[in-house]
């Protein structure tokens, strides 16, 4: 089974920084630099940032 | 046209009925309750006893909202509790109609006596600014004329419209003529139907704006324009002009009726529509010498007719719910002897 | 293409971002009851959503519904009157636990013991963050809040056995436990009477922060470590979250 992939579209107008996508991810995708929040593509498209972000700022696209 | 024997608050009950009322949410109170007594038989109103007055005229906004022509009646304490409620309809523009049906107070004061103390809460009651139309007849007849006017005026002006009556007048039965007079119909889309936010903050097309000091003033600019406009079409009172007189004998509600024995002495005005005050007002007066104004309280409406004409005006406060024609009499001699 | 997320159509997106602090639970809620409504096919048509006064009083206005944003305390009189004059809506109140426990507690005692069929989502942050952070009716014994800087003496109130006294549906759940607060949401919007939903939610700002959390992540974790789920009782703890129908 090919690994799941994920595209992050992070909404940075919508974005107020919270942190909660920084630690509820599993595999360290994302990193708060300048006051501004930066993803690595490594996402495995568990979309776990997708709910728990209280903004709606995250959508992760899935492919296979 | 039939012909009825009615109380007053039956008379309020079916009049409101022929109005067009859908809902009625209200809570025990005297001399109030028997509205909420005649309404329960009535099929094609839903009525709720809720568990405060808080509770009642917020189920009247939300099921005026929802569509439903609404009502609630109640009485002094009862209608503190609502002062804040009434603010938020004003600021929401919701169609109510409450009726005050006063007594003695403050607080519980004396609850099957009548009163006149109601006066200023209907203007000022709620907190921030906001230009209520307030109807206050003085017979069974006129009460049933006045529900109508009111639900219309409510219909027309999209705000809550106070119709207050006394314990005196409420409870009062006389022969009134059934007429079925012209009823207003709904404007305002009902809820369920599009995307608007009612919010009782200052808002600008159904959007919050908490922050632009103009837009507030646009809003409560255009809140006075609106209920100005439409209580120009209930422009209310009645004069009883005396040639010989030049003192001129301002009463309303139950006094009022009082106030009819001494026409042969005084010229007698009586406001209807209370507030806004009726501008004719300003004219009348300038004929006469003295104004008195008589009122079951300590002299509210005397300071509001203060305000509108910038002169000195007598008051008669008439406390304790009762009403005698000698104590007044010999009030009124005395300011005659003093002029 | 980014992939749409549907349920965000319930939501005047133009609106957002919304005005509440990062990392705020109220955006979670807001989510999950847009998840739920979607799940239960209702249409914008045909729906209110009312609200009170707080933070959370604020969500009425991000719905793309028709809206009622009411006086402190008063939401439930006003869905009551909606629901009571037109049956066919379906009348959902969000609001939060000082608006509907506190200054509006007897509503909620007298809208469940005459169940009308209103589904009331509560966010229960334990705090009146609006106004700063003061101790509110759900306020946790011995937990320090601006007004109870030597913790609070006063037990939470019991909301459980409120509404469940009057055999209405009660429901408990945490912003951290996702998928079961959408259950609870989703069963509450097809029960027939009234239903409560009670969410558990984080305020960093105003609660968390004076309590020694160091971000909303971390509140929400407290509730992973503190909250049990038990979908099979009739009586919930204090440290467990379930349906109770």
């Amino acid at each position: 089974m090919a690994k799941k992939q994920g595209i992050v579209n992070i909404n940075h107008k919508r974005c107020k920084v919270c942190g909660i996508c920084v630690s509820v991810c599993p595999v360290q995708n994302y990193k708060i630099e300048n006051s501004k929040l930066k993803e690595f593509g490594k996402c495995i498209a568990c979309l776990q940032c997708e709910r728990y972000c209280p903004d709606m700022a995250l959508i992760i696209d899935t492919k296979q | 046209m039939t012909k009825k024997l009615l109380q007053g608050n039956q008379a309020i009950a079916l009049a409101a009925v022929k109005a067009g009322l859908n809902f009625y949410a209200g809570y025990p109170i005297t001399p109030a309750s028997e509205i909420l007594h005649e309404l329960v038989n009535q099929k094609t109103v839903k009525v709720l006893q809720m568990e405060d007055e808080i509770a009642s005229i917020n189920a009247i906004i939300g099921s005026s909202l929802a569509g439903a022509k609404s009502m609630t009646a109640t009485s002094g304490p009862g209608f503190s509790l609502m002062q804040e409620s009434i603010g938020h309809a004003h600021m929401m523009e919701i169609p109510l109609v409450i009726v005050n049906v006063q007594r003695v107070g403050p607080s519980t004061g004396m609850p099957t006596f009548p009163a006149q103390g109601d006066i200023l809460q209907c203007k000022y009651g709620s907190h921030g600014d906001y230009f209520p139309i307030v109807f206050y007849p003085n017979s069974v007849a006129e009460l049933y004329e006045y529900t109508f006017n009111a639900f219309n005026a409510a219909e027309e002006s999209l705000s809550p419209v106070i119709l207050l009556s006394d314990s005196y007048v409420s409870h009062l039965y006389e022969t009134i003529e059934e007429v079925d007079y012209p009823v207003s119909k709904r404007t305002l889309a009902p809820l369920g139907t599009s995307n608007r936010h009612f919010t009782g903050l200052t808002h600008e097309n159904s959007k919050p704006m908490t922050s632009d000091p103009e837009v507030h003033k646009k809003l409560i600019k255009r809140f006075e324009a609106k209920q100005k406009k439409v209580s120009r079409k209930y422009n209310d009172y009645e004069f009883i002009e005396n040639k010989n007189s030049d003192i001129l004998l301002i009463a309303f509600g139950a006094l009022s009726r009082a106030a009819y024995d001494l026409k042969d002495d005084f010229s007698i005005y009586r406001p209807i529509r209370i507030f806004p005050i009726v501008e004719k007002l300003k004219e009348i007066a300038k004929k006469y010498k003295e104004i008195v104004v008589m009122e079951m309280n300590a002299g509210q409406y005397a300071n509001e007719v203060e305000r509108l004409l910038h002169r000195e005006i007598k008051s008669i406060p008439i406390l304790g719910g009762k009403i005698d024609l000698n104590e007044i009499a010999s009030k009124l001699r005395r300011i005659k002897r003093k002029k | 293409m980014t992939k749409e997320l549907t349920y965000l159509n319930f939501l005047k997106q133009e609106r957002l971002p919304h005005q509440w602090c990062p990392g705020c639970g109220n955006g979670i809620i807001l989510k999950l009851a847009c998840m739920a409504m979607e799940k239960m096919n209702f249409q914008q048509k045909g729906t209110v959503m009312v609200s009170g006064i707080g933070c959370s009083g604020r969500s009425a206005g991000f719905f793309d519904l028709d809206s009622v944003h009411t006086a402190h305390g008063r939401a439930l009189p006003v869905a009551e009157g909606i629901k009571l004059a037109n049956e066919q809506l379906n009348v959902m109140v969000i609001s939060g636990d000082g608006d509907l426990f506190g200054i509006g507690g007897n509503h909620l005692l007298h809208a469940s013991r005459r169940n009308t069929d209103i589904t009331v989502i509560c966010i229960s942050n334990a705090i009146y963050g609006m106004t700063g952070g003061q101790c509110s009716p759900t306020t946790e014994i011995t937990s320090k809040t601006l007004t109870t800087p030597r913790g609070n003496e006063d037990s939470p109130i019991n909301v459980q056995a409120l509404v469940t006294a009057h055999n209405c549906f009660y429901a408990r759940s945490t912003t951290f436990h996702f998928n079961h607060a959408l259950k609870c949401i989703f069963e509450a919007l097809q029960h027939k009477g009234f239903s409560f939903v009670e969410i558990k939610s984080q305020c960093i700002t105003n609660d968390g922060r004076r309590r020694g959390f160091k971000n909303s992540y971390e509140m929400m974790m407290s509730y992973k470590e503190t909250y049990k789920i038990n979908n099979s009782t009739n009586k919930l703890e204090h440290n467990e979250i379930g349906i109770i129908k």
